[in-house]
């Protein structure tokens, strides 16, 4: 598979976010920060109710990019945290390839990737690298 | 001018932690993609690959330095990096640390914001080779 500066990558829409995925993300990450599955802690800190832990949408946009470029492939991923995700909420996963950078005999893709929400609002936006052999 | 971030909390910067060792374990790796809702084979079976969040699981079993509980009303994740020099695979062992790198406030539409920013390291303990690394900015929100 060849790849070239502005190719877009294919989409990844995911289920939509249920309380027993936050729950089982909590365990599998450690994560027990209690805004991510008890609303009245969430009230508490000032917010509607439950949210998603941002580290889960972080973990979709690394399940978009090693599902574009394979598993193992990423080289770095950086991200920014811009909104909350509701319980119920779907996710897409999208982004561009921005450059190509050779490195060493080998060659990565840098791309803009961003999560967002149904009604297309961003939630997490950032980089991503990926080696492409 | 610091309204939320006393000296106590200020000297917090430059505070390490670790490094503590971990193996990265094959059941770990496969219930962090399942969570994920990831399905991908390559995560999966005693040579799986690790997504690219799974150093998130790298938590510390004792206490490490951090704002003391109940500090702001909530606490929140502002930005997340993660490099690799290699992937991470089941089986291996590292060596993980973090440090404190910066304590910022500002105040914002809503209250008081509180950043800590914390860069982590991972290499491996066979040979001391770098792994990868991060940078892990959180917040404490104070309301107004």
């Amino acid at each position: 598979m060849s790849y070239q500066k502005g190719d877009a990558l294919p989409e990844l829409v995911k289920d939509p976010v249920s309380r027993t995925q936050l729950v089982k993300y909590a365990g599998a990450s450690g994560d027990y920060n209690s805004i991510h599955y008890d609303d009245e802690a969430a009230r508490a800190g000032g917010l509607d109710g439950v949210i998603a832990h941002g580290m889960l949408s972080m973990g979709f946009l690394g399940q978009f990019v090693e599902n574009t470029f394979g598993a193992g492939s990423y080289k770095r991923l950086e991200v920014r945290f811009q909104g909350m995700v509701k319980l119920g909420e779907v996710i897409t996963c999208r982004g561009v390839i921005t450059d190509i950078t050779e490195e060493q005999s080998r060659s990565y893709a840098t791309c803009e990737i961003e999560a967002v929400d149904s009604s297309g609002r961003v939630v997490t936006t950032g980089e991503a690298q990926a080696w492409l052999d | 001018m610091s309204k939320r971030i006393t000296p106590e909390i200020r000297a917090l910067v430059g505070r390490k932690h670790g490094p503590y060792r971990l193996r990265v374990e094959q059941g770990a790796i496969e219930k962090f993609a399942d969570a994920i809702g990831d399905e991908n084979p390559a995560y999966r079976g005693v040579d799986a690959v690790a997504p690219p969040t799974f150093p998130t699981t790298f938590r510390a079993k004792d206490a490490y330095p951090d704002l003391p509980p109940g500090f702001g009303d909530v606490g929140l994740h502002a930005s997340q990096v993660y490099e690799v020099e290699r992937p991470i695979r089941a089986g291996d062992e590292l060596d993980v640390s973090f440090t404190i790198v910066d304590i910022t406030e500002k105040s914002g539409r809503t209250g008081d914001l509180v950043f800590v920013e914390r860069e982590y390291e991972f290499t491996d303990a066979r040979d001391g080779s770098r792994v990868g690394g991060g940078k892990w900015v959180s917040l404490r929100r104070f309301r107004n």
